[in-house]
């Protein structure tokens, strides 16, 4: 589990370019959107989609799920060891 | 008349917010010289754009501070090629991503119109909006634009031109024959005003664009301008065509701008930029060519044969 959470780190800042981050700036509980946490928006929302498909194979098409899956690198890692089961 | 209030340049050259630049012209032209962007474009925006984005914010940004005007009120770019480097990222993620989802940034970001909605969000400015892309004429059409408006209603038009170098550009350039030069990228953005001001550092007195190259083009333009020659031309001098032309004014000093900013589409916004700093500074040699008079510039744009730009820029002092 704690390797897919430094992994999904490092896929995120590659994805957004999230050039001045490094692994250890993202707490695996802070949010993933809004002010108080990495402070992503919608684009990087469908970015995450696009990730978790390319690297993961899972599509999600909910985005009543999404809200709840993309909210802390915690969840996404929660989301994607349920989905490979 | 429509007034220039203020330029600012980014490219292989030390151009950026450097006045006398033309004083010190390199030549080795081998890295494009960026500042900080951080200085003028949002950390939150940034991280999305490509080069090309980063040099025209930038650009624009500091082209508006400099000219102390708060918000423009048109944005008005020229791009021959756009933004490569997007396109190159989302054509490379269709061909990895086969039949799957595909990051959506790259593929948003890599219209050609991008250049200028970007610098709407960055500046804020939701007025008219226009790109303009024919290839190596697109600076050229861009001012035309920003003219025909400052005809019609006052204000200050950020004015400009973009274009970026992405590696498979090489080998399409050594197809065409296109490689006496390295291919570069460059950015700049002009403040255009029909008022002068205290910032005001040179006059847009005419503009063409032509899909001709007859020799007489460069005579009739003058003399529609009340000119017999120009104090000096900048030329890209490339082709035969544009030495043949320039040979029409013997007298006149020529200095090659392509050799100083290597090659792009949009070059001759680079040539406009030059022009501006040898008028301001009036700069005695610039690249070995010595110019002895500083009240006029003609800018002639050959890069693609059979198309002729020409930009005449004059002196403005108050």
């Amino acid at each position: 589990m704690e390797n897919l959470k430094e992994e999904l780190k490092k896929q995120i800042i590659e994805q957004l370019n999230l050039e001045d981050k490094k692994p250890s700036d993202i707490a695996d509980d802070a949010p993933l959107f809004g002010d108080n946490g990495l402070g992503l928006d919608s684009i990087d929302a469908l970015e995450l989609i696009v990730l978790l498909d390319k690297h993961y194979h899972i599509k999600l098409s909910n985005p009543e799920e999404g809200k709840k899956v993309f909210n802390s690198i915690n969840s996404m890692a929660e989301y994607i060891n349920q989905a490979k089961k | 008349m429509y007034y220039i209030q203020s330029s600012a340049y980014i490219s292989h050259q030390d151009t950026f917010r450097k006045k006398g630049f033309s004083k010190n012209l390199s030549e080795n032209i081998s890295t494009l010289i960026k500042p900080d962007y951080k200085e003028f474009i949002n950390p939150a925006l940034i991280r999305r754009m490509s080069e090309v984005l980063r040099m025209s914010v930038a650009c624009g940004s500091a082209a508006l501070q400099d000219a102390g005007v708060k918000t423009a009120d048109a944005i008005i770019a020229g791009t021959g090629l756009g933004c490569l480097m997007d396109t190159e990222k989302f054509l490379n993620n269709v061909i990895t991503i086969q039949g799957g989802m595909l990051p959506p940034t790259s593929f948003i970001q890599s219209t050609h119109n991008t250049i200028a909605g970007q610098l709407s969000l960055a500046l804020s400015c939701h007025s008219y909006n226009m790109t303009h892309t024919q290839n190596s004429l697109s600076f050229e059409y861009a001012l035309s634009d920003a003219m025909l408006m400052l005809d019609e209603q006052q204000g200050n038009i950020l004015a400009g031109a973009a274009d970026e170098y992405i590696d498979p550009l090489q080998p399409v350039a050594n197809h065409f024959g296109l490689n006496r030069f390295p291919l570069t990228s460059g950015a700049g953005f002009f403040v255009l005003s029909d008022k002068a001001s205290a910032h005001t550092n040179a006059v847009l007195a005419d503009v063409l664009a032509i899909h001709d190259s007859d020799e007489n083009i460069c005579k009739d333009f003058l003399e529609r301008n009340h000119l017999s020659s120009p104090d000096f031309i900048l030329t890209d001098g490339y082709h035969d065509d544009t030495k043949r032309i320039s040979q029409n004014f013997s007298e006149t000093p020529v200095i090659p701008y392509t050799p100083l900013c290597g090659m792009y589409a949009t070059s001759s916004a680079f040539a406009m930029h030059l022009a501006i700093d040898i008028l301001q500074q009036k700069t005695e040699q610039v690249s070995g060519t010595a110019i002895r008079q500083h009240r006029n510039a003609l800018i002639i744009n050959q890069l693609l044969p059979g198309r002729t730009g020409l930009i005449l820029i004059k002196n403005y002092e108050a």
